[in-house]
């Protein structure tokens, strides 16, 4: 386990400095300038040449990228160049909106799809597995940012029942703050529960033909404990990578939802900043996002042996 | 039990309402800084207005007046102004501000490591340069210049780089920027990057006692707090506001104002904007380069109906780079071509024109700027132009705006109060901004207003650059962008203004 830890580690140095690379290059490629963003219409040559030197910018690309690469080992991201604001502190507070919303709404999915992937295996061909599986359907069929925007027509605008906008922290005010999440949350986890639901489903029929549960049936057990104890544990490991995809596809991904709810997470705060050509926040924020992502995978290589101790890492 | 309380609570909450001492204010973008004129963008400002205040600023007929000046004398040379300061006033700290305050902000702007934006107004690099900024008594100014400046009040005035009275501790012991501690009737209470930006009423702000009007008089907090929240999207902007968690949406675009304009709880007020919608032509391009295809341009668009439909009928047509609502705009600046397709093709065909492509870029960032370029492209294909439009990502298009590498581009100006700004970003030389008409007659017509000490002889040199304007045509501006602010009917005393910037004091909220 040990060994196969260091290894992943190991693989991830060359997968973060392969995304420096990439990152750093595209953004420089992408017609633009920060510095002519800044000053839009404001004719002042001078100011523009001084603000290119103070960011770096005029130095050869190469030499830029390694003061960046220099930078980032000593963890100083820099500053954003759009606003001056160092590049960790703002980067980590979106995150965390982003973690919070993702967290909920992949909870959330995840066990409402295991428990209706599992029940619609089990009455495969029934009525509730034909209802299931047009439910997953729907769920992956509507983009999660029109679902956003009907909830909030219905229940902000119409109903007035919750905030169409904005965002408080749970440390600032609890309540509060489940009322701004409940809309954006239902909105991802419907949108996620429909894939998850649907490989659930499969992947139990599979479970339910194999011997063992005919044994486990044959010993007079309970259909819920079939069910529950027996086959959910086998269906589990295949599901959790599904869900570690869709969590982490989700950390860096939902800049759409967080735009239609006024959400300060990640996503949207990467769209803003490659919009701006803050070069400094967009290559802060894909490190970010690579590693999350490659921890999350690492996390769910973990976790399989827990659900099917055939596997050895 | 749990669950039966735990629903009552939240549902018992509802919505979170903005409350009667606060005003809730949607911008479409985060301020960038509190830095006025350093670190800046449009919403930047639109919030520091409500902060800041400078010596001079613009009434609601567009024309200048004292803000924390008391008064102001101009030397008959016009290279020394004399500013008397309104007594009283003070920074958000409680202390008295000072001439002596008001020079150290000059020191720091005319310092070009500050970075002030528009520093080319008072170096030398456009028109005059500033020699000396004294403060013989704590409520003098004197402001000497090496040169004849007619148009420093209206640079003053700017919205767009306004000389802030700031007191030193807005900086920390290093120089670096911490926050506005200004004299604005609302001070800076709390910034959440990306969320919101919290003001609070400035208890011990001295008003004027002038009737307010523009951006100057008495000027009086109303409400407790004003809460300008991050809201990018127009759908969400509506949506706040319709279901009540925000107050007031400004400029907003017209389709929106037609939209809530059904709805009852609603205001929408416009008025004459400043913000100039246009078709820039490069005039280094090789087939925009001759005159007669640009001309062609000019005859083939139907400017009334241009504006008409683009604008959703909310603004008219005019051809200057003033709006009407500019002291020195006068009859002169409706004189343009006519709309005669017939001209037009006359023109392309003695300029040899082969169907050689035009492109127009454009981009959807602003839905209003890409509209612009398809109505253009049905206009001029109309007269057989072989019209492309290109839509670009905003940020690219900047980029060729700097560079100067379009044909035609489809572009908006923000704000200019004063004529002198409106033609000098309009007005120039190649070599400093590829992008800008190169006319040296009207260039230096331009350079000529800054020593013109008779508003009558201006007017009439800028119903000159206008004509000259008209001949080169470098450019076509179709509208001026009216002004569009929605409020709910509980907020009382708000008025839009041209400038584009809410003014949210006198401003109060009555019980819904």
């Amino acid at each position: 386990m040990a060994q196969y830890i260091l290894k992943k580690i190991l693989f991830l140095i060359p997968t973060m400095f392969l995304v420096t690379l990439i990152v750093f290059s595209v953004m420089r490629m992408v017609p633009g300038d920060p510095v002519e963003l800044i000053l839009r219409d404001v004719q002042n040559p001078e100011l523009a040449e001084r603000l290119r030197e103070e960011m770096g910018l005029n130095k050869h690309i190469v030499l830029q990228y390694f003061d960046w690469l220099g930078r980032v080992f000593t963890l100083d991201l820099g500053t954003s160049l759009h606003n001056g604001q160092p590049v960790i502190g703002t980067m980590f507070s979106h995150f965390l909106v982003s973690l919070q919303v993702v967290s909920i709404s992949i909870v959330l999915a995840s066990l409402l799809a295991l428990i209706g992937g599992t029940l619609a295996a089990w009455q495969q061909n029934r009525s509730l597995d034909v209802l299931t599986v047009m439910f997953s359907i729907t769920c992956m069929s509507v983009p999660s940012f029109w679902l956003g925007i009907a909830f909030i027509l219905l229940f902000g605008v119409g109903l007035q029942w919750l905030p169409t906008v904005g965002y408080v922290s749970p440390t600032e005010d609890f309540l509060e703050s489940i009322q701004f999440l409940i809309l954006p949350v239902a909105a991802l986890a419907i949108t996620e529960m429909g894939g998850i639901l649907r490989m659930v489903r499969s992947t139990t029929i599979d479970v339910l033909r194999q011997e063992y549960i005919t044994h486990a049936r044959a010993k007079g057990l309970s259909e819920m404990t079939v069910l529950f104890r027996h086959a959910l544990k086998n269906t589990a490991a295949p599901v959790l990578t599904l869900i570690g995809f869709a969590f982490g596809t989700l950390l860096g991904g939902a800049a759409v939802i967080e735009t239609v709810f006024t959400l300060p997470g990640i996503g949207r705060l990467l769209v803003t900043s490659i919009y701006n050509r803050d070069y400094a926040m967009v290559q802060g924020i894909m490190l970010l996002i690579s590693f999350t992502y490659i921890f999350i995978n690492l996390i769910v290589d973990l976790l399989y042996p827990v659900f099917d101790p055939r596997v050895k890492l | 039990m749990f669950r039966s309380l735990a629903l009552s609570a939240l549902m018992a909450s509802a919505v979170p309402l903005a409350s009667a001492s606060e005003i809730r204010v949607a911008i479409s973008a985060d301020m960038r800084s509190s830095y006025p004129g350093v670190n800046r963008d449009g919403y930047s400002d639109d919030i520091l207005t409500q902060i800041t205040e400078g010596l001079l600023a613009y009434r609601s007929d567009l024309t200048i007046g004292p803000m924390a000046a008391e008064s102001y004398k101009v030397s008959d040379d016009l290279t020394q102004y004399r500013f008397r300061l309104r007594s009283g006033m003070r920074f958000h700290n409680g202390e008295i501000v000072r001439a002596s305050h008001l020079k150290a902000n000059w020191d720091r702007i005319l310092d070009p490591a500050t970075g002030f934006q528009c520093l080319p107004f008072y170096d030398g690099t456009i028109g005059p340069k500033i020699t000396n900024v004294t403060a013989p008594d704590d409520t003098t100014l004197i402001i000497k210049w090496d040169k004849p400046n007619a148009v420093f009040p209206e640079m003053l005035a700017d919205v767009k780089c306004p000389v802030a009275i700031l007191h030193p501790d807005s900086w920390n012991e290093d120089g670096d920027w911490v926050k506005p501690i200004a004299t604005g009737p609302f001070k800076l209470a709390e910034w959440k990057p990306g969320r919101y930006v919290l003001l609070e009423k400035f208890d011990d702000y001295v008003a004027a006692t002038s009737p307010a009007t523009g951006l100057i008089g008495h000027k009086e907090a109303l409400v407790d707090q004003v809460r300008f929240d991050v809201i990018p999207e127009t759908l969400a902007q509506n949506a706040a506001l319709v279901s009540g968690q925000i107050d007031l949406v400004y400029s907003a675009t017209p389709l929106t104002a037609l939209e809530m304009s059904r709805n009852r709880r609603l205001t929408v007020e416009t008025t004459a904007g400043l913000s100039r919608r246009l078709l820039m032509m490069q005039t280094d391009d090789p087939l925009l380069g001759d005159v007669r295809i640009r001309r062609a341009i000019g005859y083939a668009l139907d400017l009334d109906l241009f504006a008409e439909i683009a604008s959703f009928e909310y603004a008219q047509a005019n051809p200057s780079a003033l709006p009407e609502v500019n002291p020195y705009y006068s009859d002169a600046h409706t004189e343009w071509y006519e709309h005669n397709p017939d001209k037009a093709r006359a023109l392309l065909e003695d300029a040899g024109y082969d169907g050689e492509p035009v492109h127009i870029q454009t981009n959807k960032t602003f839905p209003e700027l890409f509209d612009l370029a398809m109505i253009a492209d049905a206009m001029l294909r109309e007269v057989g132009f072989n019209v492309k439009v290109d839509v670009m990502e905003w940020g690219a298009l900047m980029s060729n705006y700097s560079s100067g590498n379009f044909q035609i581009l489809s572009f908006e100006y923000s704000p200019r109060i004063t004529a002198f700004m409106s033609y000098n970003s309009a007005v120039g030389q190649k070599e400093d901004f590829a992008y800008i008409w190169e006319n040296e007659a009207a260039f230096a017509l331009l350079k000529s207003v800054v020593s013109e000490k008779d508003r009558e002889a201006a007017k009439r040199t800028y119903e000159q650059i206008h004509r000259l304007m008209m001949e080169d045509i470098p450019s076509i501006n179709i509208y001026f962008v009216p002004v569009t602010d929605i409020a709910r009917k509980n907020i009382l005393g708000y008025e839009p203004w041209p400038g584009m910037k809410p003014r949210l004091w006198n401003v109060r909220v009555a019980d819904d």
